[in-house]
């Protein structure tokens, strides 16, 4: 069965830490923009994209282009919020994300059955001080959906926020062990979300893969674009129809990608369809 | 079933609003400006959403009431339909809705009086003719309706105007509220079917052939009128068996006197929504199967097209002479 993946968006090396250690990421490469990294099976991927929504969309971007199951992965942004909606401490599932001063709003994705509150999110460019708010809000999350949801489908997107400081404890009095801590109290929660996220992306990586055999014989004979799209086409229709069925016998004594794919196409047209086989 | 609920603010006081919110207490409502923030924006996964809906609940600003489209009716000459809702719980392989929608959330306009006036309007326009209105194209008619109400609030404004028709499409064996109402003669409760091992392939979530025939032998027996739509029309190995069988059956057990109509169609897709359906289902067998591109429209090769509905028509006609049999070629 394919494997899922997830790429994590983290803005800080202290949220970071916690998810590196438990899912056993080393480090890629330092040449990059942004630090990115996965572990051995590359199921996870992960960029430290730095504070602030710049970096947030670059750091996304940066691990878009590394990832080579970015397409299909779920991806995630995982950071410390502000506000007063709750004691410090507590993870929220983001359900809206607005950005200060703009009127469009995203609606991230809620997986079902994760029991833990939803929150709308707002993304400021400085931090603030005025907790008074129904919403929490942080200076990334908006940049990080804006750049994905371009380029990955919104049921891919979620986004997750621990919230660090309010009122009575301020942001100022926040260290890299705090945060650290904050991030690693939620881990078995995030390992519980993890598990779902790898099968719907694994799914999705099974649905948009080209057959094994497709590869085979694209690599033995010589097929235009528009020839390319009908043989994909012609093999999915095959392992439908067909299931269990080599199509090496197809391709015997066939000297043209134009004959297989007559050929094929002349072997499905004849099938009838027994409603009565699952 | 439904994964979270949205709410237009302009309608959060609506009183159709607050009741569905209460069916649903455990999920608390995000409020939209607009359900088309939402729906039928690019990149959504169609499949997902199918596995995990969001109910949108929103207000329609116009479009109420449409045309139907050519070759499209049962006897009237004047044909409209009306949407309340976009998107259907079922999940079956050729439903058009998976081509013409990138989402499968569940959309349900609530301001059902305007659509009322709107269809009151088209009556009184049309001074007495007779007038049919389709309901269950962009939904199933009858499906949500322990949430939506739909059938409750429609079938007496349809019973103040015995010219014009209501049918009501439908692959649901919910039969509220009909169980519950004296048969209105103007309405017909119009039953998708197809032999029941292509239905149980094809039909994902809907209820089986079996309790689709129970549901509508039931509500003949209490007096509704009946349709039986044979739309799509689905060749296969022993298909002339397999529709055979289905008649008969149907035939068996609901009284010839409640079939309103017959129509058949056959399967056919417009070209780029047919492209969209293989996308989102690649495994689908319907979708792999002997399809040809005439004209704009991926269909069975016209021979077999003609033969089936040929077929299916003469057999209808052996157990009712007279039935009101029509051919529907249209597209919504």
């Amino acid at each position: 069965m394919a494997k899922g993946c997830i790429c994590w968006v983290v803005a800080l090396l202290p949220e970071a830490k916690p998810l590196i250690e438990k899912l056993e990421m080393k480090l890629l490469s330092r040449d990059t923009l942004h630090p990115i990294y996965s572990n051995e099976t590359g199921t996870d991927w992960l960029v430290i994209s730095g504070v602030g929504q710049l970096n947030a969309a670059s750091g996304s971007a940066t691990l878009y282009q590394s990832c080579p199951k970015a397409n299909t992965a779920i991806w995630v942004n995982i950071g410390i919020a502000g506000g007063s909606i709750a004691r410090i401490g507590e993870l929220f599932y983001i359900n809206s994300i607005r950005k200060e001063h703009k009127t469009r709003t995203f609606y991230p994705f809620i997986f079902p059955n994760i029991k833990i509150k939803n929150a709308s999110l707002v993304t400021y460019d400085s931090p603030q001080k005025n907790y008074n708010q129904d919403y929490i809000f942080d200076m990334e999350a908006w940049a990080f959906y804006e750049t994905i949801q371009k380029r990955v489908n919104r049921e891919f997107i979620a986004v997750f926020k621990v919230l660090s400081d309010n009122s009575e404890a301020s942001m100022k009095s926040l260290t890299k062990l705090n945060i650290f801590n904050l991030i690693s109290a939620k881990l078995e929660f995030l390992e519980s979300f993890r598990i779902k996220a790898q099968t719907l992306s694994g799914d999705e990586f099974r649905r948009q893969s080209n057959p094994e055999v497709f590869d085979q014989l694209i690599n033995k004979f010589h097929f235009t674009f528009t020839q390319t799209q009908q043989l994909k086409s012609l093999i999915k229709r095959w392992q439908v129809l067909l299931p269990g069925k080599s199509l090496n016998s197809v391709m015997e004594n066939k000297e043209s990608a134009k004959a297989i794919l007559g050929h094929i196409k002349e072997i499905l047209d004849e099938i009838e369809i027994d409603w009565d086989e699952t | 079933m439904i994964n979270q609920i949205f709410v237009e603010r302009e309608i959060e006081n609506h009183h159709r609003v607050k009741s569905i919110l209460e069916r649903f207490a455990s999920l608390s409502p995000i409020y939209i400006d607009h359900y088309g923030e939402l729906f039928n924006k690019k990149n959504q996964n169609f499949r997902v959403q199918k596995s995990f809906p969001n109910l949108i609940l929103a207000k329609k600003n116009n479009g109420h009431v449409l045309q139907a489209p050519e070759n499209f009716g049962i006897g009237d000459a004047y044909n409209f339909y009306f949407s309340h809702m976009y998107n259907c719980l079922y999940d079956c392989d050729y439903c058009f809705l998976q081509g013409m929608y990138s989402s499968a959330d569940f959309v349900l306009f609530v301001n059902y009086e305007k659509f009322e006036d709107e269809i009151i309007e088209k009556i009184k326009q049309l001074e007495g003719r007779k007038v049919t209105f389709f309901s269950g194209y962009d939904c199933d008619s009858l499906a949500f309706e322990k949430i939506s109400g739909f059938v409750e609030h429609f079938l007496p404004i349809f019973e103040k105007f015995p010219n014009a028709l209501l049918e009501l499409r439908t692959k649901s064996i919910q039969q509220e509220p009909l169980v519950f109402k004296a048969p209105i003669q103007n309405c017909v409760i119009a039953y998708s079917l197809m032999p029941g091992n292509v239905a149980k392939q094809l039909d994902r979530k809907a209820p089986s052939i079996e309790k689709r025939i129970k549901a509508l032998e039931y509500l003949a027996k209490k007096g509704w009128q009946i349709g039986l739509r044979f739309d799509p029309l689905i060749y296969g190995k022993d298909w002339k068996v397999l529709y055979s069988d289905l008649f008969e059956e149907i035939f068996k057990r609901v009284a010839k006197d409640s079939i309103h109509s017959v129509t058949f169609g056959p399967l056919r897709f417009p070209k780029e929504m047919f492209k969209n359906l293989v996308k989102l289902n690649p495994e689908s067998k319907l979708l792999s199967g002997p399809l040809t591109l005439r004209g704009t429209k991926m269909t069975y090769n016209a021979e077999i097209e003609l033969e089936m509905i040929n077929f299916c028509e003469n057999l209808i006609k052996s157990y009712v002479p007279g039935a009101l049999s029509f051919t529907c070629r249209g597209d919504f």
